[in-house]
């Protein structure tokens, strides 16, 4: 395992000095929209996954890599280890990043981030991660199963789908007015951060916030289990 | 005899292409060599001894074991060279050595700089900027420095130079000689199996043609030339379909050369087959299909 994620940054060596100050930059184009300062940092933390597969499907390394001494199930579990430590960095830029962001704003932008700091706060925090746990653990199958680019049109389409049915049957009004309603003022993100900060809170209202948590880290456990075991069932299917 | 890899009716169906029934072992201390056409099943045996695919029947040991099940513990003790050898092409010779390093608890780093250095391979160089002569080097260099018990080389010897060509048959006779080493070698480069194979892989159309020591072939087999009236004869007395038609003549492989003289000499041209002789005639079509 520790070999493969040498490899994953090894394989990003020649690039390392371009990732601070290029997630830095990808990340200031929300000084102008900060609403979307939270989709625009998740896509730089996933971004980085997404570019070490890029590069092995524009090499062909599949089989390379598989005629070496490690196993299918290694590689696959590297993979999320590698995308998951990806995603934690990328919370920590999130964090830093939007409080560097926010110092430097001033005035109207200030207000604005004022009423969207989900970066400066530990459900924000935790909603970044949750909806990047989501997506890697949901995209990974469709990656080792179809690989690269067919994987990643069928789970966009897919997630399209998810989203469009669950905004459809539940709704975004009632988190994201809870939300709003614990935090005091209007959800300016307005967007999926918010949902998921008033499903937090729904939760941990209803339940109480260890029965909550054990819920929650449970519910991430078995599926992150569920989407390994169908990715490893996938990838040594598959004839490279 | 200890055998390293073995092959037991192994079947595997793709779209357009099938291999049926291949048996066959590799015995250690020995190098063998898959000779066939392209498109004959040489690559996908080799992917599949890897356990980069796996066969749809039939069984495979490599070691003593199923290379998918074996996996790390199996592939630690092969060293492969693919047919278009690719990796991390816009790293470093010596980065993607570091990398494949790491795999290998065996790996001699002092052997690899001898080999890169021996081939000419310069290692701060960009994968992606050798030629493919080069590339191959790089990839045998990788195959030969972890001490592996047996090489799987596909067409090793495409785009490299006669006189490296030259050096590496020789190496590879030489690894081999310390009885634990064993190599499967295909190729199109019959002469270099002529030189150093012990035995023979004969595939065509996805079927093993033959399996067994070079020299039988080369001491025992004949190709018989004839005109176009000793077709048919020709074609019940080659037993493995091994017969073709160019120019108006006929051609095929007999396994008996005596019993070939005997029977067509004052008809025919009967010489001793070679393995070139063999694998112009496996380019043509088969007859049998036809």
């Amino acid at each position: 395992m520790r070999h493969l994620l040498a490899r994953d940054l090894r394989l990003l060596a020649p690039y390392w000095w371009l990732i601070v100050p290029g997630h830095l930059l990808w990340c200031a184009q929300s000084f102008l929209t900060p609403e979307l300062y939270f989709w625009m940092s998740l896509a730089a933390a996933l971004g980085w996954t997404v570019a070490i597969l890029a590069i092995e499907w524009s090499l062909d390394t599949d089989r390379f890599v598989a005629s070496l001494p490690v196993t299918r199930a290694t590689s696959v579990r590297a993979r999320y280890a590698s995308a998951l430590g990806g995603l934690a960095l990328g919370a920590l830029l999130y964090n830093l990043y939007g409080r560097a962001i926010m110092a430097v704003a001033g005035g109207e932008r200030l207000e604005r981030w004022h009423d969207s700091p989900a970066f400066a706060s530990a459900d924000g925090i935790v909603a970044f991660l949750v909806v990047g746990y989501v997506l890697v653990v949901g995209f990974l199958p469709f990656h080792f199963r179809f690989g690269l680019p067919l994987g990643a049109s069928l789970f966009s389409a897919s997630a399209g789908v998810v989203a469009f049915a669950s905004v459809a049957v539940a709704g975004l009004d009632g988190p994201a007015g809870h939300a709003a309603a614990v935090s005091g003022g209007a959800p300016a993100g307005g967007g999926v951060s918010e949902v998921i900060r008033g499903w937090f809170s729904l939760m941990f209202d209803a339940w109480g916030s260890g029965v909550a948590a054990a819920m929650l880290v449970a519910a991430a456990v078995t599926l992150g289990l569920v989407s390994v075991w169908l990715s490893v069932r996938f990838y040594e299917g598959r004839d490279l | 005899m200890d055998s390293v890899l073995e092959f037991g009716a192994v079947s595997k169906h793709y779209a357009g292409f099938a291999l049926r029934g291949v048996s066959f072992s590799v015995p250690r201390g020995y190098i063998v060599g898959l000779v066939g056409p392209n498109g004959a099943g040489k690559s996908t045996l080799i992917r599949i001894a890897l356990g980069l695919a796996a066969p749809d029947a039939g069984w495979v040991r490599a070691f003593g074991r199923d290379p998918r099940e074996g996996g790390a513990a199996v592939r630690a003790r092969i060293g492969f060279v693919h047919e278009a050898p690719s990796s991390y092409d816009y790293l470093s010779v010596a980065r993607v050595a570091a990398i494949v390093a790491s795999f290998y608890p065996t790996w001699d780093a002092d052997r690899f700089g001898r080999l890169v250095a021996d081939f000419g391979v310069p290692t701060r160089a960009t994968v992606r900027s050798l030629s493919r002569g080069t590339r191959t080097k790089f990839a045998l260099a990788l195959a030969l420095s972890h001490d592996a018990e047996l090489l799987l080389l596909d067409e090793p010897t495409g785009g490299l130079d006669p006189v490296f060509r030259d050096s590496l048959l020789d190496r590879l006779s030489g690894i081999i000689s310390d009885g634990r080493t064993s190599v499967l070698f295909s190729t199109q480069i019959t002469t270099d199996l002529e030189r150093i194979a012990d035995f023979i892989l004969l595939v065509r159309d996805g079927r093993l043609l033959y399996s067994g020591p070079k020299d039988d072939i080369l001491d025992r087999w004949a190709v018989v030339r004839a005109g176009p009236e000793l077709s048919a004869e020709l074609a019940a007395a080659a037993p493995r379909g091994l017969v073709t038609t160019r120019q108006g003549n006929v051609e095929a492989i007999l396994e008996d050369i005596d019993e070939a003289t005997c029977r067509f000499g004052g008809r025919a041209v009967v010489e001793s087959a070679t393995l070139e002789d063999l694998l112009l005639i496996c380019r043509e079509p088969s007859r049998r299909e036809n």
